[in-house]
């Protein structure tokens, strides 16, 4: 997940040369996909989650030039993702939307619900209790136990302390485990 | 009181997130500069001046601002223009890059120990078209997926002569209106639903170039502005079709860049998609017809993901090549699921 494509003819692997198209070519090998997933933990709609990530890589784009390190951009992408995900949530309404369509209604779930049933019953399940979270602790568990990002990382993306961080945290996965345990 | 189960569960609730890729996508919204040194306009049959997936108009990025210049972006006419230049002439719409979806033939081993056997699957390929409206853009990809693809190895079983009346997306059902011999259709029942999914792929694609938001969403094909019901004799299409999973959709490997036919410069840059067990793709170049360099490289993730992979020639000495992408086959070695592109250095 992690390991950037190796190149094996000419010498574009060195990242402290990345101009703005290679910084996003390269991050996007290895974040894209677990960007998505983040983002589908905020807002559940997987089409939702591309559309935002790929913004935050366009967005990215324009900005290489102050950022200009992997680990800059990809700090910046992050925050992008979790900050678009909320706006796209309050401007668009998909909460609403999403509360009142039914589990499967999903486009990745149409088709063949049948062996994989259980498991997908389970991850609903989830992403339904996170979606009644208050918005921050949803936030901060994304990124304390999907991300594994620490306090600190937490509290910088999410422009708040660390000690809100913590007591976000704590609420939060106390509610979690309510919901998922209370639940059919 | 351990959180690991809440890793877990959050880990687990997102595992079969599987996103589209969407490089191609991002890159034509971040490309302004039309005359990049790694990615130059290429020459597409007939003499056409075409973008490939990496390039594109500046003016996608007018959008938000004033009136697009003009339709036709050679490079000359957009590669020193910024965006706080006022435009003129409004017509006709912005160019975009959108895909159109073509079937190709893949050779694979059946099961364990199998036969090789072939089977249909999707491949890619990009093309301008009018960026005015999700409807413009649509009808520009699917015009193209109507016709011809400029690679040889694929095919539209779609008749030519099909016009678009109109796409819409309301709802959550995008709606797609043809007129024409809709009908008459160069399948059998074993391609009728990959030919389906070519639209709705196409379609999708299209909406997806555009911003538009659940570009996913199931696709209505209409004809004459009725459900089209049966579609020859194979495949129901009287209700809304949603996006078939990637897998068993999708060829495994594609070749995204060099376009097929295209003059490449120095480097040549060869990228794509590949579903490919341990990440590890196969590739061989061709000069007339005789091997020239061969080796692997990684994609980014291995199957069942799509992982996307990139690499590139130094100094090719002018003339013309076929790159081939492929899987070496665990069971013999052989090339499985491969793709190929003819270029030409000049």
């Amino acid at each position: 997940m992690s390991e950037a494509i190796a190149p094996i003819r000419g010498s574009r692997a060195v990242s402290a040369v990345w101009d703005a198209d290679e910084a996003v070519e390269q991050l996007y090998a290895a974040h894209y996909r677990q960007l998505v997933r983040l983002s589908v933990l905020l807002v559940r709609d997987q089409g939702t989650a591309e559309e935002v990530v790929q913004d935050s890589f366009v967005a990215m784009h324009g900005r290489w030039r102050s950022l200009s390190d992997p680990d800059k951009g990809l700090a910046y992408l992050r925050q992008t993702v979790v900050n678009r995900s909320r706006s796209v949530l309050r401007r668009r309404g998909v909460e609403r939307k999403y509360l009142s369509i039914a589990p499967g209604s999903d486009v990745r779930d149409l088709p063949g619900a049948d062996a994989n049933a259980l498991a997908s019953e389970r991850r609903t399940k989830v992403l339904e209790a996170l979606r009644q979270l208050p918005q921050r602790q949803r936030e901060v568990l994304a990124l304390r136990y999907y991300l594994d990002l620490d306090e600190a990382d937490i509290a910088s993306t999410l422009g708040i302390s660390r000690g809100a961080v913590k007591s976000h945290a704590s609420r939060g996965s106390a509610t979690l485990r309510t919901l998922l345990e209370e639940r059919p | 009181m351990t959180d690991d189960w809440l890793r877990d569960a959050l880990d687990d609730a997102v595992s079969d997130v599987e996103p589209n890729d969407a490089l191609d996508s991002i890159r034509s919204r971040t490309k302004v500069t039309p005359m990049s040194s790694k990615r130059p306009w290429m020459y597409g049959a007939g003499g056409a001046l075409l973008a490939t997936a990496a390039t594109i108009t500046a003016f996608a990025l007018f959008n938000n601002g004033g009136t697009p210049q003009s339709a036709d972006p050679g490079p000359a006419s957009t590669s020193s223009q910024s965006p706080d230049q006022t435009p003129t002439d409004a017509s006709p719409g912005p160019s975009v890059v959108v895909p159109a979806y073509y079937l190709g033939e893949v050779t694979y081993h059946a099961g364990e120990g199998g036969e090789m056997q072939t089977a249909f699957r999707l491949y890619r390929e990009f093309g301008n078209a009018d960026g005015t409206s999700i409807e413009t853009a649509a009808a520009g990809a699917l015009e193209r997926m109507f016709g011809s693809p400029n690679d040889p190895d694929y095919a539209s079983p779609w008749n030519d002569g099909i016009d678009v009346l109109s796409v819409t997306h309301d709802g959550g059902v995008i709606s797609v209106d043809l007129t024409g011999p809709v009908q008459q259709a160069n399948v059998g029942a074993e391609s009728a639903e990959l030919a389906v999914q070519q639209l709705v792929y196409t379609v999708q694609g299209a909406l997806s170039v555009m911003q538009e938001m659940n570009a996913t969403d199931p696709v209505q094909i209409l004809i004459d502005g009725e459900p089209a019901g049966d579609l020859w004799g194979h495949v129901d299409a009287s209700r809304p079709i949603a996006r078939a999973d990637a897998t068993g959709t999708q060829a495994p490997i594609w070749i995204s860049e060099p376009a097929d036919g295209t003059v490449q410069g120095n480097p040549v840059v060869v990228s794509g998609i590949a579903q490919v067990f341990e990440a590890t793709v196969s590739w061989r170049l061709l000069k007339d017809g005789a091997e020239v360099d061969s080796g692997f490289t990684n994609a980014s993730e291995g199957a069942p993901a799509f992982g996307s992979y990139t690499f590139d020639f130094v100094g090719l000495v002018p003339g013309e090549y076929v790159v081939e992408v492929f899987e070496s086959s665990a069971l013999d070695g052989s090339d499985t699921f491969k793709d190929t592109k003819t270029f030409t250095v000049e």
